[in-house]
């Protein structure tokens, strides 16, 4: 990619992540994400308000895993058109199970396991969080920022977590940024962690330096 | 004797001569551990690496053991401050598996092949053969490697250990 295509980049992910305006785009963005997923499963999702996050490689576990074993569903996509950056949303099974028993709307403990059926149904979660995002920064932006389709991982939490690190700490330092968010469902049965993670190319990693 | 977890989390190389202890790389994704032995002194280090080698080759990283390339020299020279032998050790390698693919992707990075490969590159160079791996596909994996014995063991997801 050339240097300059880097630098609008950069400018961008820096115009939505840290201006002054970044806390309203990016409440409205996740206002968008709640209300669609809420739609889809006929429940009440809220979306935490999100926050950007540097963390360090040794520390990368204890903010995405219970435990490195966790069996976890992660939906991963990749952030396309004018913006480059990776998206993951994070299920542990159990969780992963009742989101798509509440899409069916069948009852909870109806599906038992991750099926191409319920992995078809995650792979719809991704795309609709992630479509909902990004289409209200698109917006306000005037930029095109489409999402890829998704991929679903059923792995230990370890294994998605440092698979994703790996893809931008490729072009960096010790650390992974990220928007960090949750939803939750009004019971509070699931957590799911949302994370948006800019591509490294850009110069985010220079924002943190000098903040 | 109960076993002593010592996990090696990405970017560590952990080594070790005390028989109760068990190296543990937790979940290797696209990572990649690779362990080295000494049967005689029954001496052991394992390296967990996140990439194959660095961007930016001009200067050194903060972490060298991140990447396979820098990492895997950097294991030899602790296992044999620890006492093992050169021509003793006994080399495995596994990780590098393929997490992050799907139909839309036009373009993945191949971390995982890359990892793998940076590996094999590296320690022929130095003379090292590889005596088993477990390595590729497309799920995450535990890797184990008992010091008083130097069995090392592999589980996948749902699976139980079983030896490398």
């Amino acid at each position: 990619m050339s240097t300059q295509k880097i630098d609008q980049q950069a400018e961008l992910w820096l115009q939505i992540l840290t201006s002054e305006k970044s806390g309203e785009l990016l409440g409205a963005a996740m206002k968008n994400v709640a209300d669609n997923l809420s739609m889809m499963t006929g429940r009440e999702i809220t979306v935490d308000p999100p926050v950007l996050k540097s963390i360090p490689l040794s520390e990368l576990l204890e903010h995405g895993a219970e435990s490195p074993e966790a069996e976890t569903v992660g939906i991963y996509l990749l952030i396309e058109g004018d913006l480059h950056g990776q998206s993951l949303l994070i299920f542990g099974l159990t969780d992963a199970l009742y989101l798509v028993d509440m899409l069916m709307g069948e009852e909870p403990g109806t599906t038992q396991e991750m099926d191409e059926v319920a992995q078809s149904a995650m792979a719809e979660i991704g795309n609709i969080s992630l479509a909902s995002f990004l289409n209200v920064l698109s917006d306000k932006t005037g930029h095109s920022i489409v999402p890829s389709p998704p991929a679903v991982i059923i792995d230990m939490a370890a294994s998605i977590l440092a698979a994703v690190a790996a893809n931008t700490m490729e072009f960096t330092a010790d650390q992974l940024i990220i928007l960090d968010t949750a939803f939750k469902d009004a019971g509070r049965v699931i957590q799911t962690k949302f994370w948006v993670i800019p591509n490294m190319e850009t110069n985010i990693i220079q924002y943190f330096k000098t903040k | 004797m109960a076993d002593n977890v010592r996990s090696v989390s990405i970017g560590q190389i952990v080594v070790s001569k005390s028989a109760a202890d068990v190296l543990v790389a937790y979940g290797l994704g696209s990572c990649v551990a690779v362990s080295m032995y000494d049967p005689q002194r029954k001496v052991g280090g394992m390296l967990h690496a996140l990439l194959p080698s660095a961007a930016n080759k001009s200067t050194i990283p903060d972490n060298p053991a991140k990447f396979v390339d820098l990492g895997v020299p950097l294991l030899l020279d602790e296992v044999l401050k620890l006492g093992a032998s050169r021509s003793g050790l006994i080399v495995r390698l596994c990780g590098g598996a393929s997490m992050l693919t799907s139909p839309g992707f036009k373009n993945t990075l191949n971390i995982g092949d890359r990892n793998v490969a940076t590996a094999h590159e590296v320690l022929k160079s130095m003379g090292f053969s590889i005596k088993a791996q477990d390595t590729g596909g497309n799920n995450g994996r535990t890797a184990k490697l008992y010091i008083a014995t130097g069995e090392m063991t592999i589980r996948t997801m749902g699976q139980q250990e079983r030896p490398l």
